[in-house]
């Protein structure tokens, strides 16, 4: 017994459009499949997901195809069922009693299933209360709108603050159209206005709208998740030259500009020949976007296939739609012509050898390897920094040795009075889950904090 | 929300647009900038905000149209909505009591430089300005500049209009005249760089401003790096105002080279071609004689 696989789009259409490329189950094998679900009194599936989302219980509506009910079971531990059913990184399922056995149930895609046929007749909720203390949320990631969801449901009035012309910060820039459709995200976050969040675009806390003011306002309580800084400037020669980008600047375009700009202003800007530094999803993401702009991509990577992306069916995609890997290669200097462009990447080889003989073996770089890429274009995607940002804005605040915020470990606040923070502000997260959770839990503790101060 | 209330055509390519932003304008200081989305789902303009009027609730936009982009925002009539303006963004410019104070601009930048000698004259300082261009038809805001400082000088390159000669020329002759205290530039490399290298020799302070390719204005993209004292900064970040002396201008030319080659197509020739009377025939006749 396998797990069925999701239908895909064919590559030959694919390649060519940003549509996404993952189709999700049918009704037909969304029943079978969760009738395969042995329904554990204690369920590791539950334990293991960062939300704690009651997937024995969703599964179990999905066996008569029930998707409403199951979206609203869903519901009550998160509000991102379309997103995590797409892009998350699925810890349930790895830890399914059926793993080991013959293969887990595909609790990610039967989630999608429940939010693509289930939202559309999800009936309006039912308003909650709103007569409680005014809570600014900064930031309308991941980790902010799940925030801002848990405490609407309390009864607080939560006003979020985003600085962008759209709200969903990572999922709806971050992530391209082929593998999160902006509308799933902003369905999402529909049912979250649903909710009664105020969300204000276009306000960019500390510039437009201050600290002072909020108070005057009669805000009782501050929650930043302004995420993670900008891209992480990748310690390599050249890499002023024209033609060098970073991901995100490529992601962010591909998400707000129509597919004809897309096409018109990448299609200018990127050459035909291009080389992704990186080995994250961001670089993946990247590539694949590239090839459906008619472009030849490699992603340099200095370790072993198997290390790059997250997901390793994601790989497979980039693999058949035509993106190369150049592994075990890393790259030294962006060399660059005298006008100032690119001209290609110098790479040297890497092997694991065990040089002292003491069996540690570990990659180092083969002797006279070195050879040059040809290419015109570098695209880095080397991660991202911790965010300056907080810093300009409050240069008082306490940080750890890395730069992130200080925070207390159960409430979640700052060093600063009525200030809390969550989500990559406060940790590292290297999938969205993580941050959502983190802002759950930032809810749950500033609802603590509210109800025992008067 | 974002209406635009009034136009007016300065120069050749070069607009004015007032627009309605009431989030902004109270906040807005000088030397700041916005960034400009005239469609839903369109291209995205960083531009430096010139004036605020808090009465009419309006801040006031000066542009060249150069491509696709500032084309399509030239186009928008009085009346008309632009989708979203995200700002004020970078830092406000260091105003202080210096003295006598040079502020050089030349181009498009002239448009940059006024607020700043505004400011620096509201401040207490003897404001020197030096504007230029390449010919009579690019400079603008004259009379604008004229009131803002306490003399003008004006240059340009061909001599059709005031003295020939370039903007860092000008200066330099200024610094040998008079006592100057500080120098404010903000214009295309070269001439930033050799204004402070001339300040740098009399040792005065030297501010200039960065525009290099600006993307997303919140420092996520790193699309307008340069390099201040060896360490990589952000201009939408950090800047756009850096100190003239730190600044490595080698870097910074290489990077404006490859976003003056990265804009967009500028296949915009027929819509100009409309505009003017008789230009479409004009144009036409054009490729016919190529041919």
């Amino acid at each position: 017994m396998i797990q069925p696989a999701p239908r895909i789009q064919i590559v030959k259409k694919r390649s060519k459009n940003f549509q996404e490329v993952s189709l999700g189950y049918s009704k037909k094998i969304t029943m079978e499949e969760a009738r395969r679900c042995p329904q554990c009194s204690e369920p590791a599936c539950r334990e293991a997901c960062p939300l704690g989302i009651d997937i024995p219980g969703f599964i179990r509506l999905l066996r008569e195809g029930d998707a409403l009910k199951a979206l609203e079971k869903i519901q009550l531990d998160s509000y991102f069922a379309g997103v995590c059913g797409r892009i998350c990184h699925a810890p349930c399922e790895a830890s399914c009693i059926l793993f080991k056995e013959s293969a887990a149930v595909g609790i990610k895609q039967l989630e999608r299933f429940a939010s693509d046929h289930g939202r559309k007749k999800l009936s309006l909720f039912k308003k909650p209360h709103q007569a409680g203390k005014k809570i600014a949320v900064i930031g309308s990631g991941p980790s902010g709108l799940t925030a801002a969801a848990f405490l609407l449901k309390m009864g607080y009035q939560v006003t979020v603050f985003e600085s962008f012309i759209y709200p969903g910060g990572v999922l709806f820039y971050g992530v391209p159209e082929f593998r999160l459709p902006n509308s799933v995200v902003n369905q999402d976050i529909a049912s979250i206005k649903d909710l009664g969040a105020d969300i204000r675009l276009a306000t960019q806390f500390g510039k437009n709208v201050t600290l002072e003011e909020l108070k005057q306002q009669d805000y009782r309580a501050v929650l930043l998740a302004m995420g993670s800084g900008g891209a992480y400037f990748f310690n390599i020669p050249g890499a002023h030259f024209g033609g060098v980008y970073f991901a995100e600047e490529i992601l962010i375009e591909v998400n707000v500009y129509t597919h004809a700009l897309i096409k018109r202003i990448l299609g200018k800007k990127l050459g035909q020949h291009i080389a992704v530094l990186g080995a994250g999803q961001a670089a993946l993401d990247c590539a694949r976007v590239c090839v459906r702009l008619g472009k030849t991509v490699s992603i340099v990577h200095h370790g072993t296939e198997d290390e790059i992306g997250l997901l390793p069916d994601e790989r497979e995609f980039a693999k058949e739609e035509g993106v190369r890997f150049e592994v075990l290669a890393n790259p030294l200097e962006i060399m660059g012509n005298n006008d100032g462009f690119v001209s290609g990447l110098k790479c040297v080889r890497m092997d694991y050898a065990d040089p002292d003989g003491k069996g540690d073996w570990a990659l180092i770089p083969v002797p006279d390897s070195e050879f040059i890429l040809d290419v015109d274009t570098i695209i880095i995607a080397a991660g991202h920094k911790v965010n300056e940002a907080v810093s300009l804005l409050f240069p008082k605040i306490k940080k750890t040795k890395r730069g992130l915020l200080k925070v207390d470990e159960k409430s979640q606040a700052t060093s600063l009075p009525e200030i809390f923070a969550a989500g990559d502000l406060v940790e590292a997260h290297k999938y969205a889950v993580e941050a959502m959770a983190s802002g759950k839990k930032a809810a749950l503790a500033l609802d603590g904090y509210l109800k025992n101060k008067v | 929300m974002y209406r635009i209330i009034n136009k007016q055509i300065l120069a050749s390519d070069i607009k004015r647009i007032d627009v309605e932003a009431p989030l902004i304008v109270n906040k807005v200081l000088p030397g700041q900038f916005v960034i400009v989305i005239p469609e839903e789902k369109g291209s995205w303009i960083p531009l430096s905000v010139i004036d605020a009027d808090k009465r009419k609730n309006t801040i006031t936009l000066i542009f060249k149209e150069s491509g696709e982009a500032t084309f399509h925002l030239g186009m928008m009539p009085i009346g008309d909505t632009i989708f979203s303006i995200l700002g004020p963004l970078g830092n406000p410019a260091t105003i202080e009591k210096y003295g006598v104070v040079v502020c050089a601009a030349s181009g498009v930048a002239i448009a940059s430089i006024l607020p700043v000698c505004r400011a620096l004259k509201e401040a207490g300082n003897k404001v020197l300005g030096v504007i230029g261009a390449k010919t009579k038809r690019e400079i603008f805001l004259e009379a604008q500049m004229r009131l803002a400082c306490n003399q003008l000088f004006l240059a340009t390159e061909d001599a059709s209009y005031a003295r020939k000669g370039k903007v860092s020329k000008v200066v330099e002759e200024l610094l040998g005249k008079e006592q100057v205290d500080m120098v404010y530039a903000i214009g295309p490399v070269d001439m930033m760089k050799t204004i402070s290298q001339l300040t740098k020799e009399e040792n005065i302070k030297t501010r200039i401003q960065v525009y290099s390719n600006i993307h997303c204005g919140m420092g996520l993209c790193g699309s307008c790096r340069s390099k201040v004292e060896k360490k990589e900064v952000l201009s939408c970040l950090h800047g756009p105002e850096f100190d003239g002396h730190k600044v490595d201008f080698d870097y910074l030319k290489v990077r404006m080279n490859a976003a003056a080659k990265c804009r967009q197509p500028k296949d915009i020739s027929v819509a100009r071609a409309l505009q003017e009377p008789g230009g479409l025939v004009k144009m036409i006749s054009g490729i016919f004689k190529e041919t």
